[in-house]
Protein backbone atom coordinates (compact mmCIF):
# COMPACT_ATOMS: atom_id res chain seq x y z
CA UNK A 1 0.00 0.00 0.00
CA UNK A 2 1.18 3.40 -1.36
CA UNK A 3 2.21 5.43 2.12
CA UNK A 4 0.55 8.84 0.69
CA UNK A 5 -3.00 7.05 0.00
CA UNK A 6 -5.28 8.51 1.79
CA UNK A 7 -8.35 6.77 3.18
CA UNK A 8 -10.97 9.04 3.45
CA UNK A 9 -14.11 8.54 5.65
CA UNK A 10 -17.16 9.89 4.24
CA UNK A 11 -19.54 11.00 7.48
CA UNK A 12 -22.97 9.87 7.15
CA UNK A 13 -25.73 12.58 6.58
CA UNK A 14 -27.72 10.97 8.85
CA UNK A 15 -25.17 11.23 11.67
CA UNK A 16 -24.52 14.70 11.42
CA UNK A 17 -28.45 15.71 11.40
CA UNK A 18 -28.87 13.08 14.72
CA UNK A 19 -26.15 15.06 16.55
CA UNK A 20 -27.07 18.38 15.56
CA UNK A 21 -31.23 17.58 16.71
CA UNK A 22 -29.46 16.07 20.02
CA UNK A 23 -28.09 19.52 20.64
CA UNK A 24 -30.71 21.41 19.84
CA UNK A 25 -32.96 19.42 22.22
CA UNK A 26 -29.94 19.92 24.99
CA UNK A 27 -30.33 23.87 24.19
CA UNK A 28 -33.77 23.95 24.16
CA UNK A 29 -33.77 21.68 27.59
CA UNK A 30 -31.41 24.09 29.10
CA UNK A 31 -33.08 27.26 27.68
CA UNK A 32 -36.43 26.46 29.53
CA UNK A 33 -34.45 25.05 32.82
CA UNK A 34 -32.46 27.55 33.46
CA UNK A 35 -33.23 30.99 35.02
CA UNK A 36 -33.03 34.48 33.39
CA UNK A 37 -29.57 34.74 34.70
CA UNK A 38 -28.29 31.26 32.85
CA UNK A 39 -25.66 31.08 30.64
CA UNK A 40 -28.33 30.82 27.25
CA UNK A 41 -30.19 33.49 28.28
CA UNK A 42 -26.81 35.76 28.98
CA UNK A 43 -25.95 34.75 25.71
CA UNK A 44 -29.16 36.06 24.20
CA UNK A 45 -28.56 39.14 25.67
CA UNK A 46 -24.89 39.70 24.26
CA UNK A 47 -26.54 39.00 20.77
CA UNK A 48 -28.92 41.67 21.46
CA UNK A 49 -25.91 44.13 21.90
CA UNK A 50 -24.91 43.55 18.46
CA UNK A 51 -28.35 43.33 17.04
CA UNK A 52 -29.28 46.63 18.75
CA UNK A 53 -28.12 48.81 16.37
CA UNK A 54 -29.19 46.93 13.39
CA UNK A 55 -33.04 47.09 14.89
CA UNK A 56 -32.38 51.17 15.16
CA UNK A 57 -31.18 50.79 11.58
CA UNK A 58 -34.24 48.91 10.58
CA UNK A 59 -36.33 51.67 12.08
CA UNK A 60 -34.64 54.14 10.03
CA UNK A 61 -35.20 52.20 6.78
CA UNK A 62 -38.60 51.35 7.54
CA UNK A 63 -39.49 55.02 6.86
CA UNK A 64 -39.03 55.18 3.38
CA UNK A 65 -40.56 52.06 2.58
CA UNK A 66 -43.87 53.18 4.28
CA UNK A 67 -43.75 56.39 2.06
CA UNK A 68 -43.10 54.15 -1.09
CA UNK A 69 -47.00 54.00 -2.11
CA UNK A 70 -47.12 58.02 -1.82
CA UNK A 71 -44.15 58.05 -4.58
CA UNK A 72 -45.67 55.83 -6.23
CA UNK A 73 -48.63 57.76 -6.45
CA UNK A 74 -47.09 60.67 -7.23
CA UNK A 75 -45.23 59.03 -9.87
CA UNK A 76 -48.34 58.92 -12.19
CA UNK A 77 -49.52 62.86 -11.87
CA UNK A 78 -48.41 64.84 -15.40
CA UNK A 79 -44.92 65.52 -14.91
CA UNK A 80 -45.01 69.42 -15.79
CA UNK A 81 -47.58 70.34 -12.78
CA UNK A 82 -45.67 68.18 -10.65
CA UNK A 83 -42.29 69.45 -11.14
CA UNK A 84 -43.62 72.92 -10.89
CA UNK A 85 -45.61 72.53 -7.39
CA UNK A 86 -43.00 70.25 -6.18
CA UNK A 87 -40.41 72.66 -6.54
CA UNK A 88 -42.61 75.24 -4.98
CA UNK A 89 -44.00 73.23 -1.64
CA UNK A 90 -40.65 70.91 -1.26
CA UNK A 91 -38.92 72.92 1.37
CA UNK A 92 -42.35 74.22 3.08
CA UNK A 93 -43.19 70.22 3.03
CA UNK A 94 -40.16 69.34 4.28
CA UNK A 95 -39.99 72.04 7.30
CA UNK A 96 -43.94 71.49 8.04
CA UNK A 97 -43.14 67.81 8.55
CA UNK A 98 -39.99 68.93 10.79
CA UNK A 99 -42.24 70.77 13.03
CA UNK A 100 -45.26 68.83 12.82
CA UNK A 101 -42.93 65.52 14.00
CA UNK A 102 -41.80 68.00 16.71
CA UNK A 103 -45.14 69.15 17.95
CA UNK A 104 -46.52 65.26 17.68
CA UNK A 105 -43.01 64.01 19.46
CA UNK A 106 -43.48 66.84 22.21
CA UNK A 107 -47.13 65.99 23.02
CA UNK A 108 -46.36 62.10 23.45
CA UNK A 109 -43.53 62.95 25.58
CA UNK A 110 -45.52 65.33 27.57
CA UNK A 111 -48.19 62.74 28.18
CA UNK A 112 -45.65 60.36 29.35
CA UNK A 113 -44.48 62.72 31.79
CA UNK A 114 -47.93 63.82 33.12
CA UNK A 115 -48.58 60.06 33.51
CA UNK A 116 -45.07 59.64 35.64
CA UNK A 117 -46.40 62.51 37.82
CA UNK A 118 -49.82 60.92 38.00
CA UNK A 119 -48.62 57.69 38.99
CA UNK A 120 -45.87 58.94 41.46
CA UNK A 121 -43.52 56.77 39.08
CA UNK A 122 -39.80 56.08 38.92
CA UNK A 123 -39.78 55.43 35.63
CA UNK A 124 -37.41 55.74 32.54
CA UNK A 125 -38.90 57.25 29.11
CA UNK A 126 -37.31 54.84 25.78
CA UNK A 127 -38.30 54.66 22.38
CA UNK A 128 -39.18 51.84 20.71
CA UNK A 129 -36.65 51.06 17.63
CA UNK A 130 -37.89 47.56 16.56
CA UNK A 131 -41.06 45.01 16.53
CA UNK A 132 -41.32 41.63 16.61
CA UNK A 133 -38.91 39.82 14.51
CA UNK A 134 -41.06 36.47 14.17
CA UNK A 135 -44.42 35.61 14.13
CA UNK A 136 -44.65 33.51 17.45
CA UNK A 137 -43.74 36.63 19.89
CA UNK A 138 -45.70 39.87 20.20
CA UNK A 139 -42.63 42.06 21.16
CA UNK A 140 -40.90 45.21 21.28
CA UNK A 141 -37.58 46.59 21.44
CA UNK A 142 -36.53 49.30 23.05
CA UNK A 143 -33.46 51.59 23.09
CA UNK A 144 -32.38 51.42 26.75
CA UNK A 145 -30.83 49.01 28.62
CA UNK A 146 -29.40 47.61 31.94
CA UNK A 147 -26.96 50.92 31.82
CA UNK A 148 -29.74 52.96 33.28
CA UNK A 149 -31.09 50.21 35.67
CA UNK A 150 -33.56 48.81 33.36
CA UNK A 151 -33.93 45.04 34.85
CA UNK A 152 -36.57 41.69 33.36
CA UNK A 153 -39.51 42.58 34.62
CA UNK A 154 -40.13 45.79 34.76
CA UNK A 155 -43.49 47.17 33.43
CA UNK A 156 -43.57 49.02 30.30
CA UNK A 157 -46.74 51.50 29.89
CA UNK A 158 -47.65 54.19 26.88
CA UNK A 159 -49.39 57.40 27.84
CA UNK A 160 -52.98 55.43 28.01
CA UNK A 161 -51.76 52.46 29.60
CA UNK A 162 -49.65 49.56 30.33
CA UNK A 163 -48.45 47.41 27.64
CA UNK A 164 -45.77 45.09 28.43
CA UNK A 165 -43.01 43.76 30.88
CA UNK A 166 -39.43 43.68 30.10
CA UNK A 167 -38.45 40.17 29.19
CA UNK A 168 -34.55 40.53 28.62
CA UNK A 169 -31.99 43.23 28.90
CA UNK A 170 -29.01 43.96 27.14
CA UNK A 171 -26.71 47.21 28.59
CA UNK A 172 -28.47 49.45 25.97
CA UNK A 173 -31.69 47.55 25.15
CA UNK A 174 -34.32 45.64 26.50
CA UNK A 175 -36.76 43.64 24.81
CA UNK A 176 -40.97 43.81 26.10
CA UNK A 177 -43.36 41.32 25.97
CA UNK A 178 -46.55 42.78 24.98
CA UNK A 179 -49.46 42.13 27.13
CA UNK A 180 -51.29 40.82 23.83
CA UNK A 181 -48.96 38.11 23.60
CA UNK A 182 -50.47 34.62 24.92
CA UNK A 183 -47.90 34.25 27.47
CA UNK A 184 -48.51 37.59 29.14
CA UNK A 185 -51.09 37.59 32.12
CA UNK A 186 -51.56 40.61 33.88
CA UNK A 187 -53.36 40.50 37.22
CA UNK A 188 -56.75 42.85 37.11
CA UNK A 189 -59.59 44.04 38.37
CA UNK A 190 -62.91 45.16 36.90
CA UNK A 191 -63.23 48.80 38.34
CA UNK A 192 -66.70 48.55 38.62
CA UNK A 193 -67.62 45.40 40.25
CA UNK A 194 -63.85 45.29 42.01
CA UNK A 195 -64.11 41.27 40.64
CA UNK A 196 -60.66 40.39 40.18
CA UNK A 197 -59.43 38.26 37.45
CA UNK A 198 -56.39 37.83 34.72
CA UNK A 199 -56.19 39.54 31.60
CA UNK A 200 -54.17 37.20 29.02
CA UNK A 201 -52.76 37.60 25.65
CA UNK A 202 -53.90 35.38 22.78
CA UNK A 203 -52.81 34.20 18.84
CA UNK A 204 -54.97 36.50 17.52
CA UNK A 205 -54.02 39.39 19.48
CA UNK A 206 -57.33 40.02 21.54
CA UNK A 207 -56.80 40.46 24.90
CA UNK A 208 -58.85 37.95 27.72
CA UNK A 209 -60.39 38.89 31.30
CA UNK A 210 -60.48 35.42 32.44
CA UNK A 211 -61.67 34.24 36.11
CA UNK A 212 -64.45 35.91 36.73
CA UNK A 213 -67.46 34.19 38.06
CA UNK A 214 -70.97 34.32 36.50
CA UNK A 215 -72.25 36.23 39.72
CA UNK A 216 -70.58 39.47 38.47
CA UNK A 217 -72.59 41.87 36.45
CA UNK A 218 -70.36 43.21 33.12
CA UNK A 219 -71.23 45.69 30.91
CA UNK A 220 -68.96 46.44 27.73
CA UNK A 221 -66.80 49.49 28.28
CA UNK A 222 -66.70 48.51 32.19
CA UNK A 223 -62.98 49.63 32.22
CA UNK A 224 -59.93 47.21 33.70
CA UNK A 225 -57.13 48.12 35.67
CA UNK A 226 -54.69 46.38 37.01
CA UNK A 227 -54.88 44.97 40.86
CA UNK A 228 -50.99 44.84 41.83
CA UNK A 229 -51.75 41.56 43.28
CA UNK A 230 -48.51 39.58 42.47
CA UNK A 231 -46.28 42.70 42.78
CA UNK A 232 -45.45 43.12 39.22
CA UNK A 233 -47.33 45.95 38.02
CA UNK A 234 -48.49 48.60 40.15
CA UNK A 235 -52.03 48.77 40.67
CA UNK A 236 -54.29 51.34 38.66
CA UNK A 237 -52.62 51.35 35.58
CA UNK A 238 -55.34 51.26 32.68
CA UNK A 239 -55.18 48.10 30.73
CA UNK A 240 -58.30 48.41 28.74
CA UNK A 241 -62.09 47.97 28.81
CA UNK A 242 -65.02 45.59 28.38
CA UNK A 243 -65.58 45.15 24.76
CA UNK A 244 -67.71 41.64 25.09
CA UNK A 245 -68.79 39.10 27.40
CA UNK A 246 -68.95 35.64 26.71
CA UNK A 247 -70.31 32.44 28.92
CA UNK A 248 -72.08 28.98 28.52
CA UNK A 249 -74.25 27.47 30.84
CA UNK A 250 -71.91 25.04 31.57
CA UNK A 251 -69.05 27.54 32.57
CA UNK A 252 -67.60 27.83 36.03
CA UNK A 253 -66.60 31.54 34.55
CA UNK A 254 -66.93 34.93 31.98
CA UNK A 255 -65.23 34.56 29.20
CA UNK A 256 -64.73 38.78 28.44
CA UNK A 257 -62.78 40.13 25.30
CA UNK A 258 -60.86 43.42 26.81
CA UNK A 259 -60.07 46.13 24.11
CA UNK A 260 -56.60 47.31 24.80
CA UNK A 261 -56.23 51.01 26.30
CA UNK A 262 -53.29 51.13 23.95
CA UNK A 263 -52.67 50.17 20.50
CA UNK A 264 -49.16 49.80 20.55
CA UNK A 265 -48.73 50.20 16.72
CA UNK A 266 -49.30 53.49 17.13
CA UNK A 267 -46.45 54.86 19.85
CA UNK A 268 -42.91 54.97 19.57
CA UNK A 269 -42.11 56.31 22.84
CA UNK A 270 -42.34 54.23 26.39
CA UNK A 271 -41.86 54.39 29.44
CA UNK A 272 -40.21 51.68 31.70
CA UNK A 273 -41.42 51.81 35.59
CA UNK A 274 -38.42 51.46 36.82
CA UNK A 275 -39.78 52.01 40.43
CA UNK A 276 -43.18 53.55 42.57
CA UNK A 277 -44.74 54.35 46.09
CA UNK A 278 -45.80 50.68 46.02
CA UNK A 279 -42.21 49.46 45.55
CA UNK A 280 -41.99 47.29 42.47
CA UNK A 281 -40.49 44.25 42.50
CA UNK A 282 -40.41 42.16 39.54
CA UNK A 283 -41.35 38.59 40.32
CA UNK A 284 -42.70 37.07 36.54
CA UNK A 285 -43.87 33.58 38.66
CA UNK A 286 -46.20 35.74 40.71
CA UNK A 287 -48.83 36.09 37.97
CA UNK A 288 -49.15 32.17 37.74
CA UNK A 289 -49.31 31.76 41.30
CA UNK A 290 -52.50 34.57 41.47
CA UNK A 291 -53.81 32.57 38.03
CA UNK A 292 -53.57 29.23 40.43
CA UNK A 293 -54.99 30.84 43.31
CA UNK A 294 -58.54 32.20 41.63
CA UNK A 295 -58.55 28.55 39.86
CA UNK A 296 -58.18 27.12 43.10
CA UNK A 297 -60.97 29.61 44.04
CA UNK A 298 -63.32 28.66 41.26
CA UNK A 299 -63.02 25.32 42.34
CA UNK B 1 -22.04 21.21 -6.66
CA UNK B 2 -23.96 19.58 -9.82
CA UNK B 3 -27.15 21.38 -11.18
CA UNK B 4 -28.45 24.60 -9.51
CA UNK B 5 -25.46 24.44 -6.98
CA UNK B 6 -24.67 27.43 -5.60
CA UNK B 7 -20.75 29.21 -5.99
CA UNK B 8 -18.91 29.11 -3.39
CA UNK B 9 -19.08 33.44 -2.63
CA UNK B 10 -22.80 33.30 -2.46
CA UNK B 11 -22.97 31.15 0.59
CA UNK B 12 -22.16 33.22 3.29
CA UNK B 13 -23.70 36.57 1.13
CA UNK B 14 -26.94 34.63 1.59
CA UNK B 15 -26.43 33.47 5.37
CA UNK B 16 -25.42 36.53 5.93
CA UNK B 17 -27.90 38.99 4.19
CA UNK B 18 -30.90 36.58 5.47
CA UNK B 19 -30.08 37.23 8.85
CA UNK B 20 -29.12 41.00 8.53
CA UNK B 21 -32.47 41.18 6.57
CA UNK B 22 -34.65 39.37 9.15
CA UNK B 23 -33.29 41.82 11.89
CA UNK B 24 -33.83 45.26 10.00
CA UNK B 25 -36.39 44.40 7.32
CA UNK B 26 -38.97 41.74 8.34
CA UNK B 27 -40.61 43.53 11.71
CA UNK B 28 -41.36 46.38 9.26
CA UNK B 29 -43.08 44.15 6.24
CA UNK B 30 -45.10 42.47 9.26
CA UNK B 31 -48.86 41.71 7.65
CA UNK B 32 -51.49 41.00 10.81
CA UNK B 33 -48.53 39.98 12.82
CA UNK B 34 -46.84 37.65 10.78
CA UNK B 35 -43.30 38.46 10.27
CA UNK B 36 -42.11 37.10 6.88
CA UNK B 37 -39.14 34.19 8.05
CA UNK B 38 -36.52 35.13 5.72
CA UNK B 39 -33.96 32.79 7.29
CA UNK B 40 -35.91 29.78 6.72
CA UNK B 41 -36.64 31.51 2.73
CA UNK B 42 -32.68 31.17 2.61
CA UNK B 43 -32.18 27.86 4.18
CA UNK B 44 -34.57 26.22 1.66
CA UNK B 45 -32.71 28.19 -0.59
CA UNK B 46 -29.21 27.00 0.08
CA UNK B 47 -30.33 23.34 0.60
CA UNK B 48 -31.83 23.32 -2.72
CA UNK B 49 -28.20 23.77 -3.99
CA UNK B 50 -26.11 22.09 -1.54
CA UNK B 51 -24.97 18.93 -0.28
CA UNK B 52 -26.77 17.25 2.17
CA UNK B 53 -23.91 17.63 5.17
CA UNK B 54 -23.10 21.34 4.20
CA UNK B 55 -26.90 22.11 4.20
CA UNK B 56 -28.10 20.42 7.25
CA UNK B 57 -24.96 22.24 8.94
CA UNK B 58 -26.05 25.79 7.51
CA UNK B 59 -29.52 25.00 8.68
CA UNK B 60 -28.87 24.12 11.78
CA UNK B 61 -26.05 27.49 12.39
CA UNK B 62 -28.59 30.27 10.86
CA UNK B 63 -31.78 28.37 13.26
CA UNK B 64 -29.29 28.89 15.89
CA UNK B 65 -28.50 32.39 15.10
CA UNK B 66 -31.94 32.79 14.40
CA UNK B 67 -32.99 31.31 18.18
CA UNK B 68 -30.78 34.17 19.60
CA UNK B 69 -32.09 36.82 17.81
CA UNK B 70 -35.66 36.57 17.99
CA UNK B 71 -38.02 35.13 21.43
CA UNK B 72 -38.37 32.09 21.17
CA UNK B 73 -36.73 29.08 23.22
CA UNK B 74 -32.60 28.83 22.11
CA UNK B 75 -32.46 25.20 20.11
CA UNK B 76 -36.05 25.44 18.29
CA UNK B 77 -35.46 26.95 15.27
CA UNK B 78 -32.05 25.38 14.97
CA UNK B 79 -33.80 21.77 15.55
CA UNK B 80 -36.43 22.77 12.90
CA UNK B 81 -34.34 24.45 10.71
CA UNK B 82 -31.84 21.61 10.36
CA UNK B 83 -34.63 19.03 10.04
CA UNK B 84 -35.86 21.13 7.48
CA UNK B 85 -32.19 21.62 5.36
CA UNK B 86 -31.37 17.73 5.49
CA UNK B 87 -35.19 16.98 3.75
CA UNK B 88 -34.66 19.66 0.99
CA UNK B 89 -30.95 18.68 0.18
CA UNK B 90 -32.07 15.10 0.23
CA UNK B 91 -34.18 15.94 -2.99
CA UNK B 92 -32.53 15.12 -6.19
CA UNK B 93 -30.95 18.42 -7.29
CA UNK B 94 -32.11 18.61 -10.98
CA UNK B 95 -35.58 18.69 -10.28
CA UNK B 96 -35.30 22.23 -8.77
CA UNK B 97 -32.79 23.21 -11.65
CA UNK B 98 -34.48 26.10 -13.76
CA UNK B 99 -37.95 24.92 -12.59
CA UNK B 100 -39.72 27.71 -10.69
CA UNK B 101 -42.67 26.30 -10.09
CA UNK B 102 -41.23 22.88 -8.22
CA UNK B 103 -38.48 25.62 -6.55
CA UNK B 104 -42.01 27.36 -4.75
CA UNK B 105 -43.69 24.29 -3.82
CA UNK B 106 -40.85 23.05 -1.89
CA UNK B 107 -40.52 26.60 -0.56
CA UNK B 108 -43.72 26.72 0.60
CA UNK B 109 -44.10 22.87 1.83
CA UNK B 110 -40.56 23.34 3.40
CA UNK B 111 -41.93 26.81 5.08
CA UNK B 112 -45.52 25.19 6.55
CA UNK B 113 -43.73 22.02 7.57
CA UNK B 114 -41.27 24.14 9.24
CA UNK B 115 -44.14 26.51 10.76
CA UNK B 116 -46.29 23.69 11.90
CA UNK B 117 -42.73 21.82 13.69
CA UNK B 118 -42.30 25.20 15.46
CA UNK B 119 -45.86 24.93 16.40
CA UNK B 120 -45.69 21.47 17.68
CA UNK B 121 -42.05 22.71 19.99
CA UNK B 122 -43.88 25.21 21.64
CA UNK B 123 -46.50 22.72 22.54
CA UNK B 124 -43.99 20.18 23.99
CA UNK B 125 -41.57 22.45 25.94
CA UNK B 126 -44.70 23.85 27.81
CA UNK B 127 -45.84 26.92 25.81
CA UNK B 128 -49.52 27.59 26.18
CA UNK B 129 -50.42 28.10 22.61
CA UNK B 130 -53.86 27.04 20.93
CA UNK B 131 -52.28 24.83 18.73
CA UNK B 132 -55.44 25.16 15.99
CA UNK B 133 -55.77 28.79 16.33
CA UNK B 134 -51.75 29.21 16.01
CA UNK B 135 -51.76 26.83 12.99
CA UNK B 136 -54.80 29.42 11.47
CA UNK B 137 -53.44 32.53 12.10
CA UNK B 138 -49.56 32.06 11.99
CA UNK B 139 -48.24 28.78 10.51
CA UNK B 140 -50.38 28.81 7.30
CA UNK B 141 -50.19 32.75 6.65
CA UNK B 142 -46.35 32.82 7.12
CA UNK B 143 -45.89 29.42 5.13
CA UNK B 144 -47.57 31.76 2.49
CA UNK B 145 -45.81 34.49 3.30
CA UNK B 146 -41.94 32.83 2.87
CA UNK B 147 -43.14 31.67 -0.40
CA UNK B 148 -43.79 35.11 -1.70
CA UNK B 149 -40.59 36.44 -0.24
CA UNK B 150 -39.07 33.24 -2.29
CA UNK B 151 -40.52 34.56 -5.37
CA UNK B 152 -38.90 37.84 -4.54
CA UNK B 153 -35.32 36.14 -3.65
CA UNK B 154 -35.15 33.05 -6.26
CA UNK B 155 -34.75 35.45 -9.15
CA UNK B 156 -32.40 37.47 -7.75
CA UNK B 157 -30.34 34.60 -6.28
CA UNK B 158 -30.13 32.55 -9.37
CA UNK B 159 -28.75 36.02 -11.71
CA UNK B 160 -26.13 36.37 -8.90
CA UNK B 161 -25.56 32.70 -9.19
CA UNK B 162 -25.20 32.28 -12.76
CA UNK B 163 -22.70 35.33 -13.17
CA UNK B 164 -20.81 34.07 -10.00
CA UNK B 165 -20.56 30.61 -12.21
CA UNK B 166 -19.48 32.68 -15.35
CA UNK B 167 -17.00 34.11 -13.79
CA UNK B 168 -16.11 30.69 -12.23
CA UNK B 169 -15.77 29.26 -15.23
CA UNK B 170 -13.51 32.08 -17.03
CA UNK B 171 -11.38 30.99 -14.20
CA UNK B 172 -11.40 34.37 -12.55
CA UNK B 173 -12.95 32.61 -8.98
CA UNK B 174 -10.98 29.04 -7.42
CA UNK B 175 -12.48 27.14 -4.99
CA UNK B 176 -15.71 24.74 -3.73
CA UNK B 177 -18.58 25.11 -2.72
CA UNK B 178 -18.48 22.28 0.16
Amino acid sequence: MALNQKKSVRIPAGLVLVVLCLISIALMTIWVREGVTGPLHTVRSGFGLVTAPLEQLGAFVSTPLRSASTSIDNMTASPETLDELMQQNEELEAAAIRLEEYRQENERLSQLLELREVYGLESVGARIISRSTDSWNQMITINKGSALGLAIGMPVMSPNGLIGQIESVSLYSSTVRLITDERSGVACFLQASRAEGIVTGSVEGLLYLRFIGLDVEVKPGDAIITSGAGGVYPKGIPLGEVASVEFLSSDVSQTIIVKPQTRVAIFEEVLVLTGSESEIQPNPDAIRDDENRLTQKEA
Amino acid sequence: MTGPSSPPILLPVVTIAAVLLQIIIAPHIAIGGVVPNIVLVAVVLVAMRSEVISATIVGFVLGLVFDLATSGPVGGMSLVMALLSYGVSSFRKDIFQDNWVMQVIVLLLAAFAGELLHNVLYSIIGYDTDFLSSLLRRALPGALYDSLVGLILFPILQHFANASRKRQNAGLLKGKFD
